[in-house]
């Protein structure tokens, strides 16, 4: 019984530290977030928020969603590069991977080589996108003007069309996932490739049926960490467009509203933030559905 | 029992180096900002330690700027470091010690002290806008009464009336924020375009742009539009209207013929010069004027020092209707919650750094327009040989001397409503882009975002 009881007193005290972090660190500022996005808070009272009372409690819900102009294309432009960064990093992800994990020739310098791009902050990466862009001067804009010698627009400035140019500003670089699931592709055992061998698993197959099966926790990780990042885009946005034809993305008003502003709309930002927050939460549900391993068995099912 | 001791002080340890580490944490909005100006903080809270640790147990007034460059980055810099140096060693024996702080970002520093409810001691904004948080919590203290009764109107020039706000003067900008545009004279003349200083309207510009076009060689273009665009286009609605650039954006505004005209105007020269001449920062076109590509910077008079590597005739002149854009913007701006002596000597800062003397200095060696209207910047010129100087006070005079001094709107109007204008310019510049669908956009957009 003594022993039960000290036991139970060590467990506390470590889960003490922790709980703590998490508590000031994690759910304090989420729940500020959720409070203030029910008060007025702005240039005229910073050091004292001020509830909006049951009667106009949703006031600020109400101004972001029925009056603030970019809400809507910066809700509509995360979402889709939220999406883009599944669709095409996922996949990109995987393929290289497996290619990486078969050790060819080169392979391990073809790996560092991939790696790089990944240790460059996005700002940084921003910045030599945009010289890329540039439409006097940037590589892309020659390659364009071969084709087309009369292009002297700037992408970057083409509804539609800066949407994909900020796409390519970052969803090929997706070292650190990579590396991700090359290691796990290199802990499946080799006898499972052997047995698959004998009943005719190889080329194509041999990652279909083998590598992908058993990876696939590690895809799900990869495809969440892809999503979020597309979610949360904002250097690209910044140091591509600054928000103009049509390219704001979430975080980028989060930051228009808190720090743009002359008047320091924190309680607005903030509600943007509960947005993203409980947008995020369904986004990660949505992946861990799709992911879940009732509906992989059941595909696997229907394969057979 | 020895293994259940060492435990017991591995769990404490841990839970007293949690406690340490989260000991004296500020708000999250704080850490938040904070995270933002570390380095810059860092470096200033060594230099104040310093400072406090060779004055003893004197008063400090820690003065934030952002003169933080090296000389081979930009030379100005140390030159106004000296500047505020030698105020500092004449009052070294007082009782507060005046200690002037350079750091990269001083907006970060003010908004993070500001979120909490304090002030600096005293900052200079460099043209920036003084938040307006920090006036309405009466965090930044008003110099109008001290001004007054040491007869500084004069000193202070069009701080006094321009960032007035309701009878209260928060911040003096000792240089002044003065927009006119600069060409490449050679250009014009080759192109056979009329010259700015003969536009009398925005026609008479877009005309001359559309011959810069037409005569000009391959890659030359004839305006750097973008953050240059919005320049005119407030150059135009102050034309129109002067007050409209004095107030706070409106509805009346808004929908006001004028800023229809302005606007349509304004896009309609960006969109046949080219969206790829577009962007948000003036000084991407600035190798490109000296390369001679761009033929009319619309950049401020204190681009005067940059145009040595030019090949041909630089000029200033002013915008169509002869119209200069002028403004103070924030400057100085002192704490509310000093001591006496300590707002005493920011005071006395004050006065130092618009007197004649330095005000003096500020335009023969720092090559920006002064905020002292006692001083003659042609006869200074005309003592000096240095071309940068003359060309600057050329550019200064047309400025001072212009039909109309409109304010500028980013001040008044706030920088969320300056990106919004300029987003809407550069996506105008776009072929094809359907101007009047733009101008309805950016309507609703500036109505809901003064909402």
């Amino acid at each position: 019984m003594k022993q039960r009881r000290n036991k139970a007193i060590f467990i506390t005290l470590f889960l003490i530290p922790a709980c703590l972090c998490f508590l000031m660190f994690y759910a304090y500022p989420i729940l500020q977030i959720v409070v203030t996005s029910f008060c007025k808070w702005d240039y005229t009272n910073l050091s004292s928020p001020q509830f909006y009372g049951v009667g106009e409690l949703l006031t600020n819900y109400k101004y972001i969603f029925t009056e603030y102009p970019y809400f809507w294309e910066a809700l509509k432009n995360s979402l889709c590069w939220a999406l883009v960064g599944v669709v095409i990093q996922v996949p990109l992800t995987l393929v290289v991977a497996i290619v990486l994990s078969k050790g060819l020739r080169f392979s391990k310098f073809a790996r560092n080589v991939y790696i790089v791009p990944s240790v460059i902050s996005s700002a940084a990466m921003g910045l030599i996108f945009l010289q890329l862009y540039n439409a006097r001067y940037g590589p892309i804009q020659q390659i364009i003007q071969k084709f087309s010698p009369d292009f002297t627009d700037s992408i970057l400035l083409m509804e539609g069309i800066n949407f994909w140019a900020i796409v390519f500003a970052y969803v090929f670089f997706c070292g650190t996932t990579t590396i991700m699931l090359l290691g796990q592709i290199h802990s499946i055992a080799p006898e499972l490739y052997e047995a698959g061998k004998i009943d005719g698993a190889k080329g194509l197959k041999r990652e279909l049926y083998i590598t992908i099966p058993l990876v696939m926790p590690t895809i799900k990780t990869v495809a969440t960490l892809a999503a979020t990042s597309g979610f949360l885009l904002y250097n690209e946005v910044f140091f591509l467009t600054n928000g103009a034809a049509g390219t704001k993305s979430i975080t980028y008003i989060i930051r228009e509203l808190a720090i743009t502003s002359s008047r320091t709309q924190y309680a607005r930002a903030n509600t943007i933030g509960v947005v993203q927050i409980v947008i995020g939460l369904l986004l990660v549900a949505v992946i861990n559905f799709a992911f879940s391993e009732k509906k992989i068995k059941n595909r696997g099912g229907e394969k057979a | 029992m020895k293994k259940r001791i060492i435990s017991m002080g591995l769990a404490l340890s841990l839970l007293a180096g949690m406690l340490v580490g989260c000991g004296g944490s500020k708000s999250s909005a704080d850490a938040v900002s904070e995270e933002a100006v570390t380095e810059t903080a860092e470096a200033a809270t060594e230099a104040t330690e310093e400072a406090k640790a060779e004055s003893g147990d004197k008063e400090v007034l820690q003065f934030y700027h952002a003169y933080f460059h090296d000389e081979a980055t930009w030379p100005v810099a140390p030159l106004m470091r000296q500047i505020y140096q030698e105020f500092a060693d004449a009052h070294a024996d007082g009782p507060v010690t005046f200690e002037a702080i350079a750091v990269e970002d001083v907006l970060g520093i003010v908004t993070n002290e500001v979120a909490g409810g304090s002030f600096p001691d005293m900052v200079d904004f460099a043209g920036n806008e003084v938040p307006l948080a920090a006036i309405t919590q009466e965090l930044v203290y008003d110099m109008k009464d001290f001004i007054d009764a040491e007869g500084l109107q004069s000193k202070v020039g069009i701080n006094y009336t321009m960032n007035m706000v309701d009878g209260k003067l928060y911040t003096v900008h000792d240089q002044l924020t003065t927009l006119g545009l600069w060409y490449n004279a050679d250009a014009y003349e080759a192109a056979g375009a009329a010259t700015p200083d003969t536009w009398k309207t925005y026609e008479d510009m877009a005309a001359s742009m559309e011959t810069l076009r037409a005569g000009g060689a391959d890659g030359i273009y004839a305006y750097s539009a973008g953050q240059g665009s919005i320049r005119l286009f407030n150059a135009y609605i102050g034309l129109l209207n002067e007050e409209y650039a004095k107030s706070a954006l409106t509805e009346d505004i808004i929908n006001s013929e004028e800023f229809a005209t302005a606007f349509k105007t304004v896009a309609a020269m960006d969109q046949a010069n080219g969206s790829a001449n577009a962007s948000d920062n003036v000084g991407d076109f600035s190798s490109d004027f000296n390369a001679g590509k761009c033929c009319t910077f619309l950049n401020g008079v204190w681009g005067a020092g940059g145009f040595g590597d030019a090949t041909f005739e630089v000029r200033p002149a002013v915008y169509p209707g002869n119209v200069s854009l002028s403004a103070p913007g924030g400057g100085l701006t002192i704490s509310s919650g000093l001591s006496e002596a300590q707002t005493a000597l920011a005071l006395e800062f004050v006065k130092y750094m618009t007197s004649d003397e330095v005000q003096e200095r500020i335009f023969l060696e720092i090559n920006a327009n002064p905020c002292n209207t006692d001083i003659d910047l042609n006869s200074l010129a005309a003592g000096s040989d240095n071309d940068t100087v003359k060309l600057l006070a050329e550019a200064c005079s047309l400025a001072n001397s212009a039909d109309k001094i409109v304010n500028t709107t980013n001040y008044v109007w706030g920088s969320d409503v300056q990106t919004a204008i300029i987003n809407k310019l550069i996506e105008c510049s776009v072929k094809g882009t359907d101007i009047e669908a733009k101008l309805a956009e950016l309507q609703a957009e500036l109505t809901a975002l003064i909402g």
